[in-house]
């Protein structure tokens, strides 16, 4: 087996003196669909903020293909930053620029490119998320799913190893939620990228995860790794069952 | 970089041309039949290799010019979508030509790259049109409209906020006071020392300059005079109400803008509150309020900024110079500064409110707004300076 793509090793997250997670242990692997899971406050964006170097680890560390994202100069940090992409909640697309100044902005700046191709391959990823014609629209001129899917086009731009998503199907309509589902499996499967993402929405959990990370916010760490339907049907532990059976806490 | 930097070229059994670059990928020629072109491709297809890769495909059909093309991508390492971008690019101008297309070699993984990247949307055109620049006779016509629409909106909205100032003058319990001493704190008190030290240096500057002219006259004592007229008369109310249009008035249209944004503002109308009383009355009540107070400061500071040149550097002593300048200013100026502070704090709240109100979008529009806050407010403030300055002669 190769080397995982991503290993957090005793990572302490929290922001400042306040601790949110001790000695989180894990690894993604190589074309993984890694799903971090979780209650509302248990940690889950703090430790993607941390995976993908926003927030420095209070302790222990993280490494990106092999790599200290802390530890990294500015040159390796920029090299590893080109080698993932991230979705977030809000999607963060530029709101003064189209659909496709968004997607090519990192193709143009990161890229030898020529202008012409860079924005025919901006205009490719925009067809692979199914946004084909919605090169001149703006942020503000598209649906809330449509955003995402522009936001899954601009992370892809530079074709990285690594995706990361914050939350991709919140506020989502089932139907949409559903196709984004699809959309992910799609990309794993076509382009082999490892994912890693942040939901708590069961149905796409069971849906794309390869493997699941529960945090628990009382424990401040990983309470269960492991395949999600595993995980709902034989887990010893009734916390995790309750999580993936949506029962109430006794 | 193929073609022109190949690291090696040669030929081989029926394979008569190979380029390779220097890392990356290699692309071999083959001929087997006349009119049958067979391109083999191996190692990374990837963005790194996108340029070469489909400058490579595109001289080798144009070559070769064949009828049938075979594409074996037996010996590829790695795929990603801009290498198969590369072959859709191919496909499309083989199509164009007529040549048909065969791939060998395709892996599950690569066909399901390629499955993403559908030929027939990508050739889709943009569903609207790029927005284009008008020329210039256009530019004009939109400037005038939209300036006339903007005068339009400034008027109705500080009637709007006037009738509101009526309806809670009816019933107070409508004016949120809590909000109205915060914003007075802000505007007022969290201003007073930057209005302080500005009015302060300004007086030392006019002082000093104008004793440098007055004393080849030996009328040093009309330094008080000047200073005293020139800051409650003019520079007073227009200095302050620069530094509040700078801090407070940008500051009101970027807190009304980013609630917009957060949709706050649609949040207070559904739950039946006038969103103008709620969130303007208090900011702009708080600035009628605070403003000439402000005002009456910033004429005391620059008053103190002459007094200091006039004791340290012309000879004076202070209370010839605080008597001259007593003897110089009655409370009817210091009452029609106040007067004029409070017309440009309404100005300056009020513009700063509306244009808050009339942000559409997101980040970018919140900073318009603040721009705009600021420069209209500039703007109103000396067209309002001007009329007192009239109305004040004739009076």
């Amino acid at each position: 087996m190769s080397d995982p793509i991503i290993r957090v090793e005793n990572l302490t997250a929290g922001y400042g003196e306040s601790v949110i997670l001790k000695d989180v242990d894990f690894a993604v692997e190589r074309g993984e669909i890694l799903v971090i899971v979780g209650g509302s406050g248990c940690g889950k964006s703090t430790l993607l903020k941390h995976m993908i170097g926003l927030n420095p680890a209070l302790g222990g560390r993280v490494l990106i293909q092999g790599m200290d994202i802390d530890q990294a100069s500015e040159a390796e940090l920029a090299r590893i930053h080109q080698n993932i992409g991230v979705l977030f909640q809000s999607s963060a697309l530029f709101g003064s620029m189209t659909l496709l100044e968004n997607v090519a902005l990192p193709l143009l700046d990161f890229t030898d490119l020529t202008r012409e191709l860079a924005l025919e391959l901006a205009r490719a990823k925009l067809t692979m998320v199914g946004l084909a014609g919605y090169d001149n629209h703006l942020p503000s001129e598209i649906s809330g799913g449509m955003k995402k899917r522009a936001g899954l086009a601009r992370a892809m731009a530079l074709d990285p190893v690594v995706l990361f998503f914050d939350e991709p199907s919140a506020g989502l309509d089932p139907v949409t939620s559903a196709e984004m589902d699809q959309l992910i499996l799609k990309i794993n499967q076509g382009l082999g990228t490892s994912m890693v993402i942040v939901s708590h929405e069961l149905a796409s959990i069971f849906a794309i995860a390869h493997r699941v990370v529960m945090l628990d916010k009382a424990e401040q760490g990983v309470i269960a790794v492991g395949d999600p339907r595993q995980m709902r049907d034989h887990s010893p532990d009734p916390r995790v069952r309750e999580f993936f059976q949506r029962q109430p806490r006794t | 970089m193929l073609g022109p930097r190949p690291a090696w070229r040669r030929r081989l059994n029926g394979i008569h041309q190979v380029s390779c670059t220097q890392e990356g990928f290699c692309l071999a020629q083959a001929n087997p039949a006349p009119g049958r072109l067979e391109l083999r491709l191996s190692g990374r297809l990837g963005l790194a290799e996108f340029n070469d890769l489909t400058r490579g495909l595109a001289l080798a059909l144009e070559r070769e010019a064949p009828r049938e093309l075979v594409l074996d991508l037996g010996g590829v390492d790695y795929l990603d979508s801009a290498g198969a971008l590369a072959l859709a690019r191919l496909e499309a101008q083989a199509g164009q030509r007529g040549v048909t297309v065969e791939y060998r070699g395709l892996e599950a993984t690569a066909q399901g790259i390629k499955d993403l990247l559908r030929p027939e949307e990508l050739a889709k055109p943009p569903l609207i049109a790029p927005q284009r620049r008008g020329n210039l006779v256009e530019v004009m016509g939109d400037s005038w409209l939209n300036l006339s629409q903007d005068f339009y909106q400034v008027v109705g909205f500080l009637g709007e906020l006037l009738a509101g100032g009526g309806r809670a003058l009816r019933n107070p319990r409508l004016v949120r006071w809590s909000e109205v001493f915060f914003y007075m704190e802000q505007v007022g008190v969290n201003g007073l020392p930057i209005v302080g030290l500005i009015s302060f240096l300004l007086g030392l500057i006019m002082a000093f300059m104008s004793f440098l002219q007055l004393q080849s006259f030996g009328a040093n004592i009309y330094v008080a005079n000047l200073v005293a007229l020139a800051m409650v008369k003019e520079l007073g109310p227009i200095m302050t109400a620069v530094l509040v249009a700078g801090r407070s008035g940008s500051a009101f249209a970027a807190e009304i803008g980013t609630m917009k944004v957060n949709e706050e503002v649609d949040a207070l109308v559904v739950m039946g509150y006038d969103p103008l009383v709620f969130l303007a009355l208090p900011k702009v009540l708080a600035a009628v309020l605070m403003v000439p107070l402000l005002t009456v400061f910033a004429d005391l500071l620059a008053i103190l900024g002459g007094l200091a040149v006039g004791v340290t550097g012309m000879g004076l002593t202070a209370q010839s110079y605080i008597s001259q300048t007593l003897k110089s200013i009655n409370p009817d100026d210091i009452l029609t500064s106040m007067l004029k502070s409070a017309v440009f704090a309404l100005l300056i709240a009020g513009i700063g409110c509306q244009r808050g109100f009339m942000v559409r979008g997101g980040a970018q529009a919140v900073g318009q707004a603040t721009t705009s806050a600021v420069v209209a407010a500039m703007f109103l403030i000396i067209v309002a300076d001007s009329i007192f300055a009239i109305v004040l002669h004739y009076w």
